[in-house]
């Protein structure tokens, strides 16, 4: 079953027909049911079992809060490869996700990352706004990054958070007076902080042309809110990268695979792909059915390469189907709820204070 | 329709729709919120004029309008609210009944004589029960009001004690909640249209910081609801010499001792839950049920389900928003992972009973969740409101007489400002000190006439 996964991974999404898809999505249900004891019974508690599902959009998807809450693995937690732990925006726990195939998850970060942010193939200096993965080693982000950097990073690439701080200074100088174009890889709250400090400079940086960026996740409570547009308006104008360099990345540290809105230096509409492996469904929020053709709903995914905890996962993402994929319509994580009331959120930083 | 209120002054309007409803949203600038404020405190000296029993009566009228089912601005209220605010029409027929009980004669003058005593200190000096002198009452020349977007029966409120206080009130509605405040405003303009003109209720948006600011600049005092962030926002935007009474977002929960577990009590519950659909700060998030008794903190839970259901005829739920459906969806697909067991409505989100073992307090996504967790000994529960003590606003209690004293005082202790009966949760009386504190006293300014 691994190496039909690391097959599918490898190949071109036109090239993997809903046949296959299916076949091996069936066989990675068994095999989690089997194996993940948190998983069976949950889909117990739903009435479903391999043997009465026989198309992979009638394998239950768990809620992504079960990370969260309690052991989500096919194998024992303490041998695995690694553990990472999500931000933990939305309980008092992180939620948990363990990596057992190193080598898999390798496959699934390039084989996407590649054609989206390195088209051209060549290796590209970066500028990595995460900590490294020996300074967070159970962030998935900062592993993504080194495995990137690993494969596609020239000479001269480097961390630029140390002790969760942004070194700025570090980053303008040395992104001044480049000859070569760079890839800048972060957070969206890391780049925030950086345009506000470009912003206290009077001349702003124009990089090299083919420079690209990539910027990944949400901003709740780590920066100000800056919307998806003006925030491309600010990579052009205080750093000189043109709207169509710059891609974003979806992921979610409970899933093996990446999507992103765009190829660097393309200017296609921004629309999320998801790779072979993956296929994704959008689930009406009240009932779990599936939306009709263009309507809204939750984002729900099925990521082959997560083997060893569960490949079917509910978000609390609302989407949009479009031309081959889904745009993200916002993340709930975190939303204010319609009445008088605080989130948990707030909650947690009222506990930060008093410590 | 109009968007707005605002007597003898113009702005520029935007054409907007609200769920096919055609509306005209107010676009105020700067200048206007100057000279809209200007006129409000040249208009003020007239109702400062009035005595304070002609204000209440200006207000009874008005309520008693809002009483009568054939009243056209009733009626408006009643097929337009529900369109805009996404409750169901039962529940706005609830609410306003509610709400305009309130504001009659009889209560209004309870409300004036428990906070004030004498209520003609409003109107002229009198000479103080102790001490030597004379002492009068002065309201605000003008309140900035900044009201929740969550219940409209709070901005009418609001807007009420501004009146009682003989303030002129410029009040900045939130987008989804205009509507009753507003119409409000024109059935007092119906009775008195002189002192309607004291009133101007506007919405614009709130990263307009500066609109904001200059509408504090021009008000002796700003009421302002909001969550942590909107106040720490505001806060900062606040003139030194503004004083201000903020409302921040508020949670409650209820408690039940073994020997109160009943049926009756789960049908209480489900009122107090399903009243607003839980968007109050007076909404209970939890239940804290005792173990030991010949009824399970389990089967309460179930019963509760049960008494939701029935509720769910009787006062229907209204719109659930994307979000708040989502955040339902992974509690009830991960509560049962870690030893929890949930009770859903059979279709959709329309309620979900979440029972949890863990005793830590946990915040409620609304729309109907509601939280049943169990305690081995009532004396626990205090410790477990530690984290949310700045935040406590009311318990609904079913314990028995002989129990009572200890349990009410660690939660008098804790923060909690409101203990009522399980099934009152929604039915404050008007005297209620909301937020611990007084809601029309706390507007006043006594002045002292030392007259030796």
């Amino acid at each position: 079953m691994r190496d039909k996964i690391v097959e599918l991974i490898r190949a071109r999404k036109e090239a993997v027909p809903e046949k296959d898809f299916n076949e091996i999505a069936l066989l990675l249900f068994r095999y989690q049911f089997d194996r993940n004891p948190r998983y069976r019974q949950f889909c117990l508690s739903m009435d479903k079992d391999p043997d009465a599902v026989r198309v992979w959009e009638g394998i239950p998807p768990l809620p992504v809060m079960a990370f969260k809450l309690t052991e989500i693995s096919c194998r024992p937690m303490e041998k695995a490869a690694r553990v990472f732990r999500s931000s933990g925006t939305t309980g008092r726990e992180k939620s948990r996700h363990a990596l057992f195939d190193l080598d898999l998850a390798r496959e699934a970060i390039l084989t996407h990352f590649g054609p989206h942010l390195v088209p051209e193939g060549k290796r590209i200096r970066m500028a990595i706004l995460t900590p490294s993965p020996e300074e967070a080693p159970d962030a998935s982000l900062s592993h993504m990054m080194g495995v990137v950097r690993d494969a596609f990073g020239a000479e001269g690439s480097r961390y630029y958070i140390e002790k969760s701080r942004l070194d700025a200074e570090r980053l303008a100088a040395d992104l001044s007076n480049l000859r070569e174009p760079i890839a800048l890889l972060g957070t969206s709250f890391s780049f925030v902080h950086f345009l506000d400090f470009l912003q206290t400079r009077t001349a702003p940086l124009s990089l090299p042309g083919g420079s690209r960026l990539m910027d990944t996740g949400g901003f709740k409570g780590k920066s100000r809110e800056v919307p998806r547009e003006e925030l491309y308006r600010l990579y052009e104008k205080y750093l000189g990268l043109p709207a169509e360099n710059c891609v974003n990345e979806y992921g979610m540290a409970e899933m093996t695979s990446q999507f992103y809105d765009g190829v660097a230096g393309r200017k296609d509409p921004r629309v999320y792909i998801s790779p072979p492996q993956v296929r994704s469904r959008l689930l009406d929020p009240e009932t779990l059915q599936p939306v009709r053709k263009g309507g809204v709903g939750l984002l729900a995914h099925y990521d082959l390469a997560n083997i060893d905890s569960v490949m079917a996962i509910l978000t609390e993402d609302l989407g949009r189907e479009a031309a081959g994929g889904f745009v993200l319509l916002g993340r709930v994580t975190g939303a204010t709820p319609k009445g008088c009331s605080i989130t948990l959120d707030e909650l947690l930083q009222v506990e930060a204070r008093k410590k | 329709m109009k968007g707005y209120y605002l007597p003898e002054c113009s702005v520029a309007e935007e054409q907007n729709e609200a769920h096919g409803i055609p509306l005209a949203m107010p676009l105020v600038s700067e200048s206007n919120i100057v000279e809209i404020s200007d006129r409000l405190i040249e208009v003020q000296k007239r109702l400062a004029a009035e005595s304070i029993f002609k204000i209440v009566d200006w207000i009874d009228a008005a309520a008693r309008c809002w009483a009568d089912p054939s009243d056209s601005i009733r009626q408006e209220a009643e097929s337009t609210l529900p369109i805009i605010t996404g409750d169901s029409p039962e529940m706005v027929r609830f609410a306003l009944d509610d709400l305009f009980k309130h504001l009659t004669r009889p209560v209004l003058l309870q409300l004036l004589e428990a906070e004030v005593g004498d209520p003609t200190l409003l109107d002229q000096f009198r000479p103080k029960t102790k001490g030597v002198g004379f002492t009068r009452a002065f309201g605000p020349r003008l309140t900035a009001h900044i009201l929740p977007g969550n219940l409209a029966g709070t901005a009418v409120f609001s807007l009420v004690c501004g009146l009682l206080a003989k303030s002129a009130n410029l009040a900045k509605v939130s987008r989804d909640a205009f509507l009753l405040p507003v119409l409000f405003a024109r059935s007092l303009e119906k009775i008195r249209p002189d002192l309607a003109q004291c009133l101007a209720v506007l919405t614009w948006e709130n990263s307009a910081l500066d609109l904001t600011r200059a509408v504090f600049q021009k008000a002796d005092l700003a009421i302002i609801y909001g969550g942590d962030e909107t106040i720490e926002t505001l806060r900062k935007e606040i003139p030194p010499s503004t004083r201000t009474i903020f409302h921040g977002h508020r949670l409650s929960l209820g408690v039940i001792a073994r020997e109160s577990i009943d049926k009756d009590r789960a049908e209480q519950a489900a009122t107090d839950i399903a009243l607003f659909d839980q968007r109050g700060c007076l909404s209970p998030h939890l239940y804290y049920v005792e173990e030991g008794g010949a009824v399970s903190p389990v089967e309460f839970a179930q019963w509760l389900a049960q008494s939701l259901y029935v509720a769910s005829y009787q006062l229907p739920k209204g719109a659930t928003s994307s979000e708040e459906a989502a955040q339902i969806q992974q509690l009830r697909g991960a509560i049962p992972l870690k030893g929890g067991k949930v009770f859903p409505s059979p279709s959709g989100v329309d309620w979900t009973v979440l029972y949890d073992p863990d005793p830590h307090f946990s915040v409620s996504p609304l729309a109907r969740t509601i939280w049943i967790k169990p305690v081995r000994d009532l004396s626990e529960i205090a410790g477990h409101l530690e984290l949310i003590r700045p935040y406590l606003q009311a318990v609904g209690l079913a314990i028995p007489q002989e129990r009572q004293t200890e349990v009410l005082l660690s939660l008098a202790r804790m923060g909690v400002n409101r203990i009522c009966a399980i099934g009152k949760m929604q039915k404050p009386p008007l005297t209620w000190h909301h937020d611990g504190r007084f809601r029309l006293l706390d507007l006043l300014r006594f002045v002292d006439w030392e007259n030796t």
